[in-house]
């Protein structure tokens, strides 16, 4: 049930996708977030749907399984595509009953935005399952480092990102253990009224917060065991290199926007 | 209570990358009142088969049996509660379940959840916890003072405190000092004479399932290998290595001693077992 959830979770492959440098990843995705917002009709939004559609497939990620693990995102997007429905005017009206009202153009904005929610959501999802937690954060540390002049804790916070990320499928499967365990001794928080759910939740709660902070604990100490002691005097093994396919790729995601706005209306 | 398992399989994440048959087509029963350990090294089933029993999980084909309740694919959520009623598990690591502020309280939580009133639940807690040696001044401390054996002791009490009439136990000792190891195999050995209730263990450690399980199921690769009388099986020393499982001391001590010329008439279960028949070995050799 909860491990079928994908976000954060990485799949090891070796596609083009995969290779490419996670700095090259990191900016493409920016800047496909700032294209996604220049399509502004069918013909935009069907370009972006095959040239996501095109990278899932050069990444080497079964599309069934990729729509299966963004399913528990469905509600957000189903909210969304009804709010516009009901509250965006224009058009012809299509269906009028009491104070509801659907126009045409309701609709369409509609669909509009809940593509591009899904391209955004599908585009992260596909840098994260193809890059490695700590390759990701290796580059989020390398792109910000000019922050350091201005004396943001890069490396601080790159290492908070990296140990979360790192503890999502952990925490996953340890919930999954607890509610086991506890669905084993008779409690049923599937099923039942509202009160005795959300009671129920308290059994699965308390353990899985003890477990996390033990857990912390025992990062820190191993942590420091191993000498850690923050950035000063830290080298990489890692050491990311840029290639010309790194450059190609950004190149691909800027002229897929040129594209893209030139077949604005 | 009489459990069959009829051509289980079960596969996690059915269509996905992470597709996995973890049982292929098993078949077995287990009978009441006795005691069984499932064997096999790590990744052939042993964990899913246990929570298929009492319907923490749900067959992908087959059924299982649970007295008159069957447990099939699509078996409602009423049935499966039913069955958690009658076939108790105690998990791996299971201090890692506490979470009320007293340990009474703690060991209470499954019979409530059961439908006992809080008298009755508090009675069997109250009296299981007695079992277990803990002293009713320590019923209103916070389980998480406790070390890490007393508290898997508080946790398996409020698995007994269920009453169920079918026990499974999963890597009971694991992370336990030898004391306290000890004490966990005695208690559950204790249980199903006292109470007339079936283990069921799943162990890696063969000297704990030659010692105390009546009849053994040997899984390997998500089938049915063997199963059968433990003496029988875990006498067969080609058998275990081949499944990568090690011999029991006693075993091995015993066919050591056999190929020196000193031979029992069966092979003995326990250190005091040993004694005794090496003992009658050396008074019949005197004479």
């Amino acid at each position: 049930m909860l491990s079928s959830m994908l976000l954060g979770r990485y799949i090891p492959g070796d596609s083009i996708i995969h290779r490419l440098d996670p700095r090259a990843k990191i900016v493409s995705v920016v800047l496909f977030m700032i294209i996604v917002f220049f399509a502004n009709h069918w013909i935009g939004y069907g370009l972006l749907i095959l040239f996501v559609l095109g990278l899932i497939r050069t990444a080497q990620i079964n599309l069934f399984f990729l729509f299966n693990g963004l399913k528990i995102l469905l509600f957000i997007l189903i909210f969304t595509f009804l709010l516009h429905i009901f509250f965006t005017r224009g058009g012809t009206t299509l269906v009028e009953w009491g104070f509801i009202q659907i126009d045409s153009e309701g609709v369409i904005t509609g669909i509009y935005i809940t593509v591009r929610l899904v391209m955004l959501l599908v585009i992260t999802t596909i840098l994260t399952l193809t890059t490695s937690p700590i390759e990701l954060t290796d580059a989020i540390e390398r792109l910000g480092s000019p922050l350091r002049k201005v004396k943001v804790p890069i490396h601080e916070l790159a290492m908070m990102i990296s140990i979360s990320l790192r503890f999502i499928p952990t925490l996953m499967d340890e919930t999954e253990k607890i509610i086991k365990a506890q669905s084993a001794r008779g409690s049923t928080f599937m099923t039942g009224r509202l009160k005795s759910r959300i009671n129920a939740l308290i059994p699965i709660f308390i353990p899985l917060f003890i477990s996390a902070f033990k857990r912390a604990e025992e990062m820190a100490v191993a942590m420091e065991v191993r000498g850690y002691t923050g950035e000063a005097g830290r080298t990489s093994y890692r050491e990311l290199k840029w290639q010309l396919r790194d450059t190609a790729a950004i190149l691909v995601v800027i002229l897929f926007g040129v594209l893209l706005y030139m077949v604005r209306m | 209570m009489n459990i069959t398992v009829d051509g289980l399989t079960s596969i996690y994440h059915a269509g996905t990358p992470f597709e996995h048959i973890a049982l292929d087509h098993l078949t077995t029963t287990f009978e009441p009142g006795k005691y069984y350990a499932i064997i096999g090294r790590t990744g052939s089933g042993k964990s899913t088969l246990i929570q298929h029993l009492n319907g923490l999980i749900l067959p992908t084909e087959g059924e299982v049996q649970v007295g008159d309740l069957t447990l099939g694919k699509k078996t409602k959520q009423r049935i499966i509660h039913q069955v958690k009623k009658h076939v108790g598990m105690v998990f791996q690591f299971p201090e890692h379940q506490l979470f009320d502020e007293t340990i009474l309280k703690d060991v209470m939580f499954g019979p409530l959840n059961m439908g006992f009133t809080e008298a009755e639940a508090q009675a069997r807690a109250e009296k299981y916890l007695s079992l277990l040696g803990v002293p009713e001044r320590a019923f209103g401390r916070s389980p998480f003072d406790l070390s890490g054996g007393q508290m898997r002791k508080i946790a398996i009490a409020g698995i007994l405190a269920m009453e169920p009439e079918v026990l499974i136990v999963d890597e009971p000792t694991a992370g336990l000092d030898p004391k306290s190891h000890i004490e966990v195999m005695e208690l559950f050995k204790r249980i199903q004479q006292e109470f007339d209730i079936t283990i069921i263990l799943v162990t890696h450690d063969m000297n704990d399932v030659f010692e105390y399980a009546d009849e053994v199921k040997l899984l390997a690769a998500g089938g049915l290998i063997r199963e059968g009388p433990t003496e029988d099986i875990l006498t067969d020393e080609l058998l275990l290595t081949d499944h990568h499982l090690e011999i029991p001391d006693i075993v091995k001590l015993t066919h050591d001693l056999e190929r020196k010329g000193i031979v029992f008439e069966t092979v003995p279960r326990n250190t005091e077992a040993f004694i005794t028949l090496y003992r009658e070995w050396r008074d019949a050799r005197a004479q």
